[in-house]
Order: structure tokens, then sequence, then C-alpha cells
């Protein structure tokens, strides 16, 4: 009897290995075996066509000499830090706003989460019309106001800020997370408060912030890690501000937008030096490991306060 | 038990089937969409089996269609060899496709990219064939020729050329009282400034130098000044007196009209080029380097700018008329499957009147020299102003260095802070060249 209960669970087991074996060998071609082969490949000098040559750690050498990595990595730091607070306040806000009951809460839910839904590509092209300093929609409404705008994307102290103002307004999905964690909060908790005398200021900062502080730190997190995958944005940008197609190696102006994606992109298909391209992914994947387990800490910290709470 | 062990194995050989599907498999010329083959498959002589063979093109749009139109005439023309062409205007995508093996078996690609993959050894040294057939190169125009040579290695055919010449608007000059173009540096320099319009708000109105297109500014505007960015050995050499020359007068005009200001005009110009609203088809520019096409876009966006070509101004006469010049070029992939039917389309093709219909179509200048006398040819608005240019051998050609497009970026860096006003153009150049010697040009 025991050895047919064995025999059964052995079965069980190499049924759902069957059923999970699609997703295992998919897997393990298209990540795990990529993800090796980069590894190997940063330890190589590679052109994506010719073999790889061994050339040890010649490519992260380079790394440490070449001043554009560093130069896009402090480009991608500025957005991965500057936007994520940025976008984490305006996202809380709107959800505040749109958690309140009021006449047109529907329309104002949709017309906060519709830039969410516009392609990246489109939406970009659209901020590059609105950015433009003779015609463009922004520097026309601060002139109003007798304000001369910058050329936004033409100017280096002006563009990365361009960046998180097109940043920010996307921040729909975002507000939506935050609007589900502030439904959760116990009405009981307000109600308390008010009868106590708090204000409005106290009842934010005292219920409301320490009960979503937990999915704000995760949304920290996600933030942070999109920002270190920062591309598309400025691939159009540069792509269309050069006048040219598929040839720009350009970083904008003086670099000032070269993120550390599109470096890496540039390395790997403009430089054809695969090698030195891997060694930089290698590079962001130990900064991005690093930084999420610092997050993870921290969330695991906030969650435990808010749970002591 | 066993029936649901054999529902399991099922549904897992089917999925693992479905899942590879997507991975392997090569398609076949029917397969993919746009490709000249949909419409020649049915139109293949009956008994004779022509090689097919891949060529790709970085071309998009309707240049794209004339393109297709002029292989689907190739194809047409003979039996022997059947060209699927496809649009691939994604430089990765060429990458990628070569390295797994599957690339096409010729590209059309611009000649520094085919240096760049010769010494990456993607592509087919064609000095062994040129020399086993006895093809005489001597057909195309020389400088088309060493556009496509590294180390005397023959990287590429060349198809259609193009190089940089000046485009003035003829009624501002006249307003301002000149009769003729300028022929140096210093009257360029100094028409520039006369014309320069500033609106009520200080913004510019008409951009008197050509600062933009800022390739051009990079360039010729440098070149003109008998400056280069590299020796003849292909070394970095930024930090000439003559580079300095040509920066001095470029931020000497953005000061006096405002370094904001000229930047953005030249952002919207940017945005609009090649557009309706082009700066010079609007008449928003007295000079503008640029290449041969611009009559052709002009036209076709009915601009009623009064215009003039001639050549670049110089410092000195011998400078008169520098520019880059570079080639459109067919490769040989170094994973060709079909290399000896490739090699006979391309030199078919770029000795041919299906050359001088791209050409024409693209409006760039040949390469082919027959074309150079050609009528058709000489008909194409500025064609004959950019042919005479040709003829006077003064381009200047990118070095043959495979990391070129790392030491462009550089300067472009260098140039920005220089144009920005955050360097001085000597504090720039001299840090450009300390960057530049950092970088291993190969």
């Amino acid at each position: 009897m025991k050895r047919t209960k064995m025999t059964r669970r052995a079965r069980n087991n190499i049924n759902g290995f069957l059923f999970a074996l699609p997703w295992i060998i998919g897997f393990t071609c298209f990540s795990i075996y990529p993800l090796l082969a980069s590894l190997y490949y940063s330890f190589s000098s590679f052109n994506a066509v010719t073999d790889p040559k061994w050339v040890g750690l010649a490519n992260y050498q380079n790394i440490l000499k070449d001043m554009l990595v560093w130069k896009s990595l402090k480009n991608t730091l500025f957005m991965a830090f500057v936007s994520t607070p940025i976008n984490l306040c305006l996202a809380v806000c709107m959800a505040y706003i749109v958690n309140k009951s009021f006449r047109g809460k529907g329309a104002a839910r949709t017309i906060f989460f519709m830039p969410s839904i516009i392609p990246v590509v489109a939406s970009t092209m659209i901020w590059i019309w609105m950015f433009d300093p003779t015609y463009g929609m922004i520097n026309t409404a601060l002139h109003w106001f007798g304000i001369q705008g910058p050329a936004w994307l033409n100017n280096p102290q002006f563009t990365k800020w361009a960046l998180l103002l097109m940043g920010s307004w996307n921040t729909g999905t975002t507000m939506l997370i935050c609007l589900a964690a502030l439904q959760d909060v116990p009405m009981s908790y307000y109600e308390s408060a008010q009868l106590d005398g708090a204000n409005a200021f106290q009842i934010f900062f005292r219920i409301t912030l320490p009960n979503i502080a937990h999915i704000l730190v995760y949304q920290a997190i996600l933030n942070v890690i999109n920002a270190f995958q920062y591309f598309t944005q400025v691939y159009v940008i540069i792509t269309a501000n050069s006048g040219v197609k598929n040839t720009t190696t350009s970083g904008g102006p003086a670099n000032s937008i070269l993120m550390y994606p599109l470096y890496i992109f540039y390395n790997a298909f403009s430089y054809m030096k695969m090698g030195k391209a891997s060694a930089m992914a290698w590079l962001l994947f130990i900064i991005i490991a690093i930084l999420t387990a610092i997050m993870v800490k921290v969330t695991r910290k906030t969650s435990e306060v808010a749970g002591s709470e | 038990m066993k029936r649901k062990s054999f529902m399991a194995a099922i549904c897992m050989t089917g999925m693992v089937a479905s899942l590879l599907a997507g991975c392997g498999g090569t398609s076949t010329p029917e397969d993919k969409e746009g490709t000249a083959a949909t419409t020649q498959a049915e139109e293949k002589k009956e008994g004779s089996e022509p090689v097919t063979i891949t060529m790709w093109y970085g071309i998009g749009g309707d240049e794209s269609d004339m393109m297709l139109s002029i292989i689907d005439e190739y194809n047409k023309s003979q039996d022997e060899i059947f060209v699927d062409a496809l649009s691939v205007t994604d430089s990765s995508k060429m990458i990628v496709a070569m390295s797994s093996g599957e690339g096409p078996d010729v590209i059309r690609s611009s000649n520094p990219t085919a240096l760049a993959y010769l010494k990456q050894g993607l592509i087919e040294d064609l000095n062994a064939y040129v020399e086993k057939d006895g093809f005489d190169t001597s057909v195309y125009y020389q400088k088309s020729l060493e556009a496509n040579t590294a180390d005397g290695h023959l990287a590429a055919l060349p198809s259609t050329a193009y190089t940089i010449q000046m485009y003035y608007n003829k009624d501002i000059l006249e307003q301002l009282g000149y009769t003729e173009p300028p022929t140096t540096m210093e009257e360029m320099y100094q028409m520039a400034v006369e014309a320069t319009i500033l609106d009520d708000s200080g913004n510019i109105d008409v951009l008197g130098y050509p600062l933009f297109p800022l390739a051009s500014a990079r360039q010729e505007l440098v070149y003109g000044f008998g400056g280069r960015w590299w020796d003849e050995a292909g070394n970095p050499t930024p930090l000439r007196q003559e580079n300095l020359d040509s920066l001095t007068y470029n931020v000497k005009y953005r000061e006096q009209f405002g370094i904001d200001k000229v930047a953005s005009f030249i952002t919207t110009a940017n945005t609009n080029r090649y557009t309706e609203k082009d700066m010079f088809f609007a008449g928003k520019q007295l000079f503008r380097f640029d290449g041969p096409w611009l009559t052709t876009m002009m036209e076709s966006y009915d601009s009623d700018v009064n215009y003039g070509i001639t050549m670049i101004p110089g410092a000195t006469e011998a400078d008169r008329g520098c520019a880059r010049f570079e080639s459109n070029c067919y490769v040989l992939s170094g994973t060709s499957k079909n290399k000896e039917a490739a090699w006979k389309f391309m030199k078919d093709y770029t000795t041919s009147e299906f050359v001088k219909k791209e050409v024409i179509g693209l409006a760039n200048l040949p390469a082919y020299m027959p074309l150079f006398e050609d009528e058709e040819v000489l008909a194409v608005p500025a064609f004959k102003e950019f042919i005479d240019t040709l003829k006077a051998e003064n381009a200047v050609q990118f070095p043959a260095i495979s990391n070129l497009s790392e030491y462009v970026a550089i300067i472009d860096e260098y140039l920005d802070y220089i144009y920005n006003g955050s360097m001085t153009p000597e504090e720039g150049l001299k840090e450009l060249e300390q960057r530049a010697n950092s970088i291993t040009l190969e």
C-alpha cells in the first residue's frame, strides 16, 4: 500500500514536470543560455559574427577607463533617483484626489491614467513637438508669462529636466496602484482620527502614508529598475534631433541624455563590441541587484513598522 | 494514471513543438511582405531556375518602393539570378541576422559601414573576386573606389555617391546688395552677419551663418577653413589651427546673436529638416550646406525659394569646394550562401542602366563613370553642379578606421561644449585630443 502511494506521488511529480517542461525548455533556451553566454562574451572580444576571443578582464578594464560609461551611468542614476520621488509624489497626489468623492471622479481617473496607454514612441514624438523652442506649446505658454523658454532638447542643462517632465506625464499606472492601496486603508482609522480631532495634514502623515508605505517602497523599486532600463525615449529623441536614422551614436547635446542602456546598445550594434556591451550589461545587473537588495530590506522594515502600528 | 501521463506527454510534445516552431525554419521569398518576390514569383520564365539571392537595403518609405521596382526590373531582365530584396532600416537587425548565419547575401550600405564590416571580418574582401574575373574597376569614379577600400582591400562596389555644396538664398543676398555668392570664408561670415534677422523677442528669424545642419558645421565648415579631424594615416588631429579658426567664427556668430537663440533655431530646424517647414525651404536660411537631393525635396514641397548652388567658400582658393564624399555601395556578406551569384549581381547591377535608375530615383550622384556624361542624369536639378564639384577632386574622405563612429561621437560631444559656451574652442579641442588619443583607432 505504502509502495503504491509512493509510486503515485512519483507519477504526479513526473506529470507535473512534464507539464512544466515546455516552460523549462523555453526558460533554459531563451533566458539561462543567453545569460551564461553573455557572461562568457563579457570576457571575450566578440563582434557577434566571428568567433569570440578570450580576453580575460580586458572589457571590464576598458569599462573603468571609458568616460562615457561613467557619464551614462551618472545620467541614468539621475533619472533613477530624481524621477522616482517626483513620480511617486505625483502618483500619490493624483491617487489621493481621485480617491475623494466628487463629481467627475471617473473622468479624472480616466484623464490621469490615459497617458499610460499611449505607446512610448508616439508620446515621445508628441513631447519633442511640445518642447520645440520656436513652435512648441511649452515655450509658447511660458512666453505668455514673459518667460523665455530654453531649447529644452538642445541645451544640456535642460535635457534631463525635459525627460523628467516627460516621465511625470506617465505616472498613471503608479497612481492606480496607489489608489488601490489607499482604498485598502480601513475607514475606521480615519473615523477614529477625526474623533480625536486630527487635522487633514496629521491624518495624511500619521495614517494614510504609513499604511501605504510598503506599496510606495515597492513602486520605488520598480521605478528605479525601470529607470536603469531607460532607452526608448532617449533613442527616439536623439534620432529625431540628429536628423539621421539608425546611424547615429549620439548621446544628445554634450551626451547629457546618454543613458547606460543606450550606450550598451551603441557598443553592441554600432561599434560591434559585443564583449564590452556584455560586460556593461553585467555591471548593470550587479548594480540593480545591489539596489534591489537594499530596497527589499527597506520594504521589509517598512512593512514590519506598518504592521506593528 | 497511465492515461494522465499519456495526456501530459501529448500536451508537452505539442507545446514544445509550438514553442520551437517559431525559432527555426528559413523564410522563403514568398513569405516576406514587401519583397520583390511576391510580384515576381509568378512571372518567372518557365523552365529556367534562377539562383535566388537575398539583398537588404537600409532605405524606407517611398524610396524603398522605388528600390523594389528597380530590382523587379532587374529580375525580369535576366533569368540567371533572382534577387529577393528587402528593406531593413534597423542596423541592429543586420548584425543579429549575420550572427545567426541568416543574413542576406548582399547588403546595400554606406561606405563607412562597409569599411567597418570589412575590418570586423563580416564581409568578403572583393579583391579576389575582381582578380578572378579580371573585372575592370576603373569604370567607377576613383574616389568612390577609395571610399570603399581599406588597406588595399576592396570592401564594396559603389553604386551612388554624394558630396555637399552650398545652397544660397538669392533673394536675401540681393536685398543686401550682393550679386554673387561668397567665395571666401570671411566674405561668407560678413554676409551671414548682415543677413541674420531677429524677431521682436530676439529670436532668430533668418539664420545667416550655415550652422545647421550640425553635421555640415562639423565637416564642411571646418574643411572650408582647411581643417581636418584626422591626418592622412587616420590619426585624430583635432587640435589644428584651421579647426580653431573655424570654431572661432562659429562661436563668434553664436555669441553675437545669442548662444541660446542659435541653439533654439537649430533645434527647430532639426525637427523640421526635409519637411515643408524646412528652414531653407521657408526662406529662413541664407546659406545651407547640403546634398544634391535638396533640390528634389524643394520641388516636392513646392518651395518657391529663389536659390543658387555654388562651391563651398574656402579660406584659401585651394579650400574652395572642400566637402565630405561618401558612397553607397553593395557588399558581399561573409555569411552568403550564394557568393558567386551575389558577386555577379553586384558587378552587373552597379555598371548598368539599373544603377542609373537608383541614382536618379534617390537623387544621389553616380559612382559609375559613364553616368557622369549621361543626359538623363545631368538633367536632374543640381546634378551638373555637383558632378562638376566631383570632377574638381576636392572631396574629403573619412579615414578607413573601424571605430570612426566612436571618434565622431567624441568630436560631437566637445563641439556641444564649445557651442554652448562651457568651453572655449582651445579648451575643447585640447581636451578632445586627449580623449581621442585614449580610444584605440584601428
